[in-house]
């Protein structure tokens, strides 16, 4: 188990590594550089989690993390010129606030959901790990409709 | 239209896979939260996804313009569904700029609406073009795809040379037997007075000239140029052309015959055309506004076609160059094949006259003792052609941009009153 202060050291890099990778990503427009910021920034939270008990805040995270994500996205897509720029900044920002909420509101049900107590056991580890990838497979085949 | 994924699409399909993952592995259910947004944005993005729905028209307010000219285009949108944003694209030749508009350009068209986009263009270059080929990226609500494709709405647009100052031409050695505004060097019936002569049985009372008649104790009767037209041919030299950015001899040649086709046909002449280059490209001598537009056509689609192979006279039809006819061949003479074959001309008898669309003014000295040699020895090099020109008794008239193309043509008529001189 990593100290207090051992973690510090670990997560203080992780943190201004993807503050610099994203600043070079949007000054570049790299568009493929900035998934990884938000990797560095999720592994910096799972180290900073340590075996703490659940974090009440994550939905606000989850929240912010989303909201990062989108304006990353959209800024690099504001390079070109457009006719109705209001409207489309509106309805944007609009978007980016509605996912965000959502984000939150959805993390705090997950997170709610956590806490209900159904037992552990193999079983349940099985269950979840069918879960997961019955997410990413249940993504996969709607984008092979699509 | 073709769909394809936006970057983030595979990002955030990866970094919910990453991190349920890493939910798993480490069993923090905070990870499964971090995840879970991402991980129904797709599904929600995904199962959104839909061809965008819309129409779209494009007009010209007009067909034909001068350079110069200013021209709108209008793209009509109508809007079947939503889009949140559509990214246009008109790509533009060199020749047509935009003045007022943008092009890219983003926009938001709600379900059912209707929307006008006008791009105002300028025609710097003559030229023939096509506009309409239209770029159309649609993107969805939350962007995860964009259905990208070209729509072919082409127009066309015919941008004319603009027109040189002209109030005189040259004037040709021999006329032609039709009807005409140049008076005839020939005498015959006409306006023009020209002789006194004898009387003979069968002349018309009253081309007697009775005072002359009086004066001499016999009857006298004037004689007159008749008025006859000619036959122009514009020998357009299309081998190779000299450039700097925007301009070229090209553009000042073609300006300049049409210029002169313009005039001449004004005048009743007959105008034909030769361009006579990498292909060659030929009217037959004829008259009126359907020739005017007939040459003008040809002219724009005018262009440079490297070609190494040699050429000369007799690649040209023989009816193209009616005998007597006056040929004004417009050339930056800077290649060899042009100029034998205008040498060519006068060696059989064509009367020729050249009008130089100076390359000088697109070529630059470099610096070094060397290169100024370089320059000065290919200028006198230019000279030296010209005097072999002036020799066979064609005059060479240099014409450069900015300067009326009436000058150039003056220049002509003065050399050929010299040589007459120098003959006497």
């Amino acid at each position: 188990m990593l100290q207090a202060d051992s973690r510090l050291w670990l997560i203080v890099p992780m943190c201004i590594a993807p503050v610099v990778l994203l600043a070079l990503a949007l000054l570049a427009g790299w568009a493929w550089l900035i998934p990884w910021p938000l990797v560095l920034l999720g592994a910096a939270y799972a180290v900073e989690l340590g075996d703490a008990a659940v974090d009440q805040l994550a939905p606000v995270y989850a929240g912010a993390f989303i909201g990062v994500a989108e304006l990353a996205y959209w800024s690099l897509e504001l390079r070109g010129r457009a006719q109705d720029l209001e409207r489309l900044t509106e309805r944007r920002a609009g978007l980016i606030v509605a996912l965000a909420v959502f984000a939150v509101a959805l993390g705090g049900l997950v997170l709610a959901a956590t806490s209900l107590r159904l037992g552990s056991g193999v079983a349940l580890d099985v269950v979840g790990v069918l879960a997961a990838v019955g997410v990413v497979f249940a993504i996969a085949l709607v984008a092979r409709r699509a | 239209m073709k769909r394809t994924a936006a970057p983030k699409l595979g990002a955030y399909a990866g970094l919910a896979a990453l991190a349920l993952l890493a939910a798993l592995v480490l069993g923090r259910p905070e990870l499964v939260v971090l995840a879970a947004p991402l991980a129904l944005l797709l599904y929600l993005g995904l199962a959104g996804s839909r061809q965008p729905d819309f129409l779209v028209a494009l007009s010209l307010d007009r067909d034909r313009a001068v350079e110069g000219d200013e021209v709108t285009v209008t793209i009509d949108f109508e809007a079947r569904a939503a889009i949140e944003r559509l990214e246009l694209h008109v790509p533009l030749k060199d020749g047509l700029e935009i003045v007022d508009g943008a092009s890219p350009l983003t926009l938001h068209l709600d379900h059912d609406e209707e929307r006008t986009i006008e791009l105002k263009l300028r025609c710097t270059r003559w030229g023939a073009y096509v506009i309409g080929d239209l770029l159309l990226r649609a993107h969805d609500r939350l962007d995860l795809f964009a259905y990208e494709g070209w729509l072919d709405r082409r127009t066309p647009l015919k941008v004319y040379p603009r027109a040189e100052q002209l109030r005189s031409l040259v004037t040709p050695l021999e006329t032609q037997v039709f009807t005409g505004n140049q008076v005839s060097r020939a005498k015959g019936e006409g306006i023009e007075f020209a002789d006194l002569r004898a009387y003979e049985p069968g002349d018309t009372l009253r081309r007697i000239n009775w005072r002359a008649s009086a004066r001499r104790g016999e009857l006298w009767v004037n004689e007159s140029h008749p008025e006859r037209n000619t036959d122009v041919i514009v020998f357009l030299d299309t081998f190779v052309e000299a450039r700097e950015e925007q301009e070229s001899t090209l553009d000042l040649a073609v300006r300049a015959a049409a210029t002169i086709a313009d005039r001449y046909l004004e005048r009743k002449d007959r105008v034909g055309l030769v361009s006579f280059g990498g292909y060659l490209n030929w009217l037959l001598p004829s008259s009126g506004i359907v020739q005017l537009y007939r040459i003008v056509d040809s002219l724009l689609d005018t262009e440079i076609i490297l070609s190494y192979a040699w050429k000369n006279v007799d690649v040209i039809p023989p009816r193209t160059l009616p005998p007597k006819a006056l040929i004004l061949a417009v050339s930056p003479l800077l290649d060899e094949r042009a100029v034998t074959t205008l040498l060519d001309l006068r060696a059989r008898g064509f009367d020729l006259a050249v009008i130089e669309v100076s390359p000088i003014p697109f070529a630059s000295p470099a610096k070094g003792e060397r290169e100024e040699l370089a320059w000065r020895l290919w200028r006198l090099k230019r000279e030296a052609l010209r005097g072999r020109y002036e020799r066979v008794g064609v005059p060479v008239v240099e014409w450069r941009e900015g300067t009326p193309l009436e000058g150039a043509l003056a220049e002509v008529g003065a050399f050929r009153r010299q040589a007459r001189l120098a003959r006497v």
